[in-house]
């Protein structure tokens, strides 16, 4: 109940359309069901010879215009009022993704953070909308049909609702079953799925070893099995409709015989029952078990949402990320320091260890050693991604969390070695920080960075629509990125350069985007190529957390250190 | 080879069940005139069995005997649609294997591995489903839909006349719907797709968007898009809403003119009570039907897109075609593979491979130099006649590639990859893949070779150390080494490295090649970006967009090929 509580402020503005498709749906279950009823009045006119039978039809045709009508507004409304909530919580929940901390993200599954987005307010509107109306709509044809049907002959209608038991229990007995084959089934499946996907991927290997044959022998088993669990499963399910439908029929059957024998042995129950009343209630009978049915679909829906509107509000009462800073950084940024850096990603780990820096104005600062010494992570500080348990990076002397996040990146600009492309144009990827450049600009920085030649030879130029997977090599989504940022000319530029896979060409023209992009400009590069940094103004040799050398590149070769032995195994 | 060959032998239960399930249909449609005949005779005052209650339940139990009979025959039916169609689904999956195993690993990047993995673990079952539904609900809806509509006629001919029109015009309802709403799905579903894009672009890009102080301007789009969302899946409500409204309405209106006609004496009209409430129950059995049909028809169109895609995959022939010339010997020295100014095309404009004329003697070692797109894996290819040329050839020991079997070849050649292909099993499974009865010498020595014995050795349970799927468990150069050891292990007498050893850092890079060049019988093909690796190589080529633009040893390419002097420099610099 409290779960479905939280889902209120999403109908917040559709609650009188709420109310008035509960309304519609009373209204067309009712008509649908009164015209029965109707006929069973006609056909006993008719049994009596009476043929004037014109004002029951008018009520007929008065009935299913009314039950048409309110039909149509009741599914049509429905869909309005999901469509309504799904979008408030999917323009909710994707805001709250970009107010949440970069910690939350990171620790994040991103492909289940996208199934919350998508499938899972999916499942909210089908389960907890369209499903609940379902119920409801069900739940009141029950109930009216009920009581037609105790108004017509409460020992034919007893009968009935003794018989509803039965029927749950072949379906609930049918269902449960079919949970069972159909888990091991998706086993199976998955089994084969795996299995396939290892031969495609590793075609090559099997084609070259020669392991064709042993290889599909393998999975001749594998696909017995498969087939095995799929028969039980899919004979299994198919009980379910013939199996409610032998029950409807049993429902109908023993209706009419007790009805007509009700009629020939005329048996006084204290009520009139005539022919027209056994036709209105067989039509009845034959309608019974639907809403049942229709519910038990619709309450495993409303099950599923019910999960997944949980998953949905754990991610939207995350907290967000929390600014402190109340500082506006206006003027140009003369002096960045680091001061007694100390942080871990976790309590009591300790990836940066007492890391101090000045950075001049105009330098160009490098950060090199081996995987996993917290080159990144300073990156991650000085943007405040994270913040450092210890110290801090100053701003022209001000603590850097004192002045706005906003304030602060609007200084810099970064080149990750994750590159990101946005799933837009190139064009508007380069100017994705800088909306407002004209193509001339655009172009003019692509050029800059050497990304030019290659974005002509793409399909559509620069309108070609590019992404994060699209047939883009790391060295050109590199470069992309930097035309990027020699686009916004930010005042300091952060980049952590790309590690393999970059072939000869556009390393040759990367490092040349490197130099063209910090010219003239405050920057820190994490290195991975120590070729690449020979020109920097001081290199930080970092090695589990700490600076352990420091210098320029010929003071670091002459010192021979962990440096000099680095660079010379490069080169082997 | 088609699809629907797989169902070979089957073909006369494929028709036997539908045949058994008319039998339910008829039990269905004899129902209603049951119930006439209890009204019209035993309840009416001018019947034959008025009043006899003998009558009453000998008819009664004839429904229930109906119901029993239908069910038993569908029953029947949807045993054998289960069977045929899950049988029919494991022999497609078999075809489909062993066709993905034919075909040369370029012609399945041509098709798109994923695309083929599709057909196993999606398509496949898509139609064996399709199948399992025909068999089992295709006939039912038009039969009942016709057999209704017959009933009535015989029941009466006015009647029948307003049976046909309601339920033709409910027909037309349902067409329209199903016919007019793909495209607006299509709409809908395209929206999504972009909101999900935008969404994998917030998750993924969270960094640089808040770098770039663009959160808000990414939520506006977002808005944007989720209300483009929102409006096109209102309109397509708007049309679904129409379905049950209007059929509902038309059946309840054919009800009410059949009771018009009732209205009139029946001596001019013929129709009896009874009749009337038969056709009633006719009209709600066919409309369940045709409803239930229209749902059919999403699913079957959605087989038959499947079995089109399989049919295609089936019916592609591999074009590498095996000769039958025996395998020549080769003595040190002389020629073992050559290509003669070979040429490849994708069907781009420029060629993958453009007149590559290529040299392997016996006991040589080769090194091959180039970036991205330079043709070096096509090359490689080339070499193990995973796709032929169109231009050119190659030749083994001086014979033709054409003349000889394509798998002899290739059990000359040991390859190690830059994809990690390592299969689910243990250490032993995965190193002893090409040579599965070798000794422990060689695989050890294998493994010492690679440097792999350095880890290997400090699992407790040895080479028998199992490893995921996909070498989930290991890390890049833990997979390198291993697939390394592999291609040792097998002994063959031809060894290509494919930037092998990029996961490696520079000294065990030099220590594995050191390693190699050691052992005995071995032709050496080395590929990789790094000119440093390749430098002490008997001969180098460098490829550039698919042509040789230099040939010979380190030395001399310094002086004579500007793009591996560049290279060089850049990366010794």
């Amino acid at each position: 109940m409290k779960k479905i509580k939280s889902l209120l402020p999403y109908l917040k503005g559709s609650y009188p359309l709420c109310v008035l498709s509960l309304l519609f749906a009373s209204l067309s279950v009712a008509s649908k069901m009164a015209i029965p009823f109707i006929t069973g009045l006609a056909v006993d006119c008719l049994e009596e010879g009476n043929f004037d039978i014109g004002v029951h039809l008018i009520l007929c045709l008065g009935l299913l215009l009314l039950g048409s009508v309110f039909r149509y507004f009741f599914d049509f409304s429905v869909s309005i009022i999901g469509n309504r909530v799904v979008k408030k919580m999917r323009d909710d929940l994707f805001a709250k993704y970009l107010h949440a901390p970069i910690s939350y993200i990171d620790s994040k599954d991103h492909g289940d953070l996208i199934q919350r987005l998508i499938a899972d307010i999916e499942n909210v509107q089908t389960g907890l909308i369209t499903g609940a109306g379902a119920v409801y709509e069900g739940a009141v044809q029950i109930l009216i049909t009920l009581v037609f049907m105790f108004y017509l002959n409460y020992a034919l209608a007893l009968l009935v609702v003794v018989l509803t038991p039965v029927s749950a229990l072949v379906s609930k007995f049918i269902s449960t079953r079919n949970a069972k084959y159909f888990k091991k089934q998706s086993a199976e499946r998955g089994q084969l799925n795996a299995y396939g996907l290892e031969s495609i991927t590793n075609l090559e290997s099997i084609q070259s070893y020669g392991l064709a044959q042993e290889k599909e022998e393998t999975f001749a088993l594998v696909n017995e099995e498969v087939r095995l669990a799929n028969f039980k499963a899919s004979f299994a399910a198919s009980w379910i409709n013939p199996g409610t439908r032998l029950v409807n029929n049993f429902i109908y059957g023993l209706v009419i015989l007790f009805g007509a024998y009700i009629i020939v042995a005329d048996l006084n129950l204290g009520v009139a029952f005539s022919v027209g009343a056994l036709s209105s209630f067989l039509t009845y009978s034959l309608q019974y078990m639907t809403p049942f049915n229709e519910i038990a679909d619709a309450a495993s829906d409303v099950f599923y949402a019910l999960t997944s509107l949980a998953r949905v509000q754990e991610e939207i009462e995350s907290p967000d990320d929390i600014d402190e800073g109340e500082i506006e950084l206006v003027d140009k940024v003369e002096s960045l320091e680091a001061k007694h850096l100390n942080f871990g990603y976790t309590k009591g780990q300790k990836i940066i260890d007492d890391f101090s820096l000045d950075v001049y104005k105009g330098h160009k600062i490098a950060l090199v050693g081996p995987t996993g010494c917290g080159k990144t992570t300073i990156i991650n500080l000085l943007m405040r991604f994270y913040d450092p348990q210890e110290g801090g990076f100053y701003f022209n002397g001000i603590d850097s969390k004192q002045i706005k996040k906003h304030s602060l990146r609007s200084h810099i600009g970064m080149v990750l070695q994750d590159t990101w492309l946005a799933n837009m144009s190139v064009k508007d990827n380069i100017a994705f920080a800088k909306p407002e450049a004209s193509f001339e600009e655009i172009v003019a920085a692509a050029k800059k960075a050497h990304a030019d030649e290659f974005i002509r030879r793409l399909p559509s130029g620069y309108d070609t629509i590019v992404g994060n997977n699209s047939g883009l090599s790391m060295g050109e989504k590199q470069l992309l990125c930097v035309a990027r940022i020699i686009l916004l000319a930010p005042e300091i530029v952060l980049l952590d350069e790309a590690t393999s896979n970059i072939d000869l060409r556009t390393e040759l023209s990367l490092a040349s985007a490197f130099d063209e992009l910090m010219k003239g400009k405050t920057s820190l590069v994490v290195a991975h190529r120590l070729s690449t940094i020979r020109n920097a103004d001081y290199i930080l040799v970092m090695k589990a957390g700490k600076i352990i050398e420091a210098g320029n590149f010929g003071e670091l070769m002459a010192q021979n250190g962990f440096f000099a032995e680095l660079y010379n195994s490069q080169l082997a | 080879m088609k699809s629907l060959n797989c169902l070979k032998g089957q073909y006369a239960k494929v028709i036997f069940a539908p045949i058994l399930k008319i039998v339910e249909c008829i039990c269905e449609l004899i129902v209603p005139f049951v119930v006439k005949s209890i009204i019209d005779e035993g309840l009416s005052s001018d019947g034959a069995h008025y009043g006899e209650t003998d009558y009453i339940v000998l008819m009664s139990l004839l429904v229930l005997g109906l119901a029993l009979l239908g069910f038993g025959a569908t029953m029947v039916t949807q045993y054998v649609a289960s069977k045929v169609s899950t049988d029919f689904g494991f022999r497609l999956r078999g075809a489909v294997y062993g066709q993905i195993n034919s075909l040369s690993s370029s012609e399945l990047d041509k098709y798109g591995r994923s695309k083929a993995l599709n057909l196993l673990s999606s398509d496949s079952f898509s139609l064996q489903n399709g199948l399992f539904m025909f068999m089992r609900l295709l006939v039912r809806a038009p039969f009942l839909t016709l057999g209704s509509i017959v009933c009535s006629f015989i029941l009466n001919v006015y009647a029948g006349l307003a049976v046909v029109i309601a339920l033709a015009l409910c027909a037309v309802v349902v067409a329209l719907v199903l016919a007019y709403t793909p495209k607006k799905y299509g709409a809908v579903q395209s929206s999504l797709d972009k909101l999900t894009s935008l969404s994998e672009d917030g998750v993924s890009g969270a960094r640089v968007i808040r770098s770039f102080n663009k959160q808000e301007d990414e939520v506006g789009l977002f808005q944007q898009v989720s209300s483009e969302y929102q409006h096109r899946s209102d309109f397509l409500a708007k049309i679904n809403a129409l379905i049950n409204p209007l059929t509902f309405g038309l059946v309840n209106l054919a009800i009410v003119v059949v009771f018009y006609l009732g209205s009139f004496q029946f001596e001019v009209s013929g129709l009896s009570s009874g009749s009337i409430v038969a056709i009633m129950g006719l009209l709600t059995q066919s409309l369940t039907a045709l409803i239930q049909f229209s749902r059919l028809v999403t699913s079957l169109s959605k087989a038959y897109a499947s079995k089109k895609r399989l049919d295609a995959f089936l019916s592609l022939e591999s074009k590498i075609q095996d000769g039958d010339k025996p395998l020549p010997e080769v003595e040190d020295g002389k020629p073992l593979l050559e290509a003669n100014k070979a040429c490849l095309s994708y069907g781009g404009e420029s060629l993958a491979v453009d007149h590559v004329d290529f040299l392997l003697n016996r006991g040589e070692s080769i090194g091959i130099l180039g970036g991205t797109g330079s043709g070096k894996s096509t090359l490689l290819s080339l070499l193990l006649r995973f796709v032929d040329p169109n231009d050119g050839a190659l030749y083994y020991g001086g014979v033709p590639y054409s003349s000889l079997r394509a798998d002899d070849i290739r059990s000359q050649i040991a390859i190690v990859l830059q994809k990690a292909q390592l299969f689910k099993g243990s250490v032993k499974d995965n190193v002893a893949l090409g040579n599965p009865n070798c000794d422990e010498a060689t695989l050890q020595s294998a493994l010492r070779d690679s440097l792999a014995e350095e880890f290997v050795s400090r699992y407790p349970d040895g080479v028998n150390h199992p490893i995921e799927e996909g070498g989930a468990n290991l890390s890049g150069g833990q997979k390198q080494r291993l697939l390394i050891a592999r291609a040792l292990c097998s002994l063959r007498p031809i060894l290509i490295l494919d930037d092998s050893t990029s996961a490696l850092d520079y000294k065990s890079d030099l220590l594995v090649r050191t390693n190699i060049k050691k052992r005995k019988n071995v032709s050496l093909i080395l590929v990789s970006q790094r000119a440093t690796s390749i430098k002490d190589c008997d001969r180098i080529y460098v490829l550039d967009k698919g042509a040789v633009v230099g040939v010979g040893k380190h030395e001399e390419l310094l002086e004579n090929c500007p793009i591996y002097k560049q290279t060089f420099e850049a990366q010794v610099r």
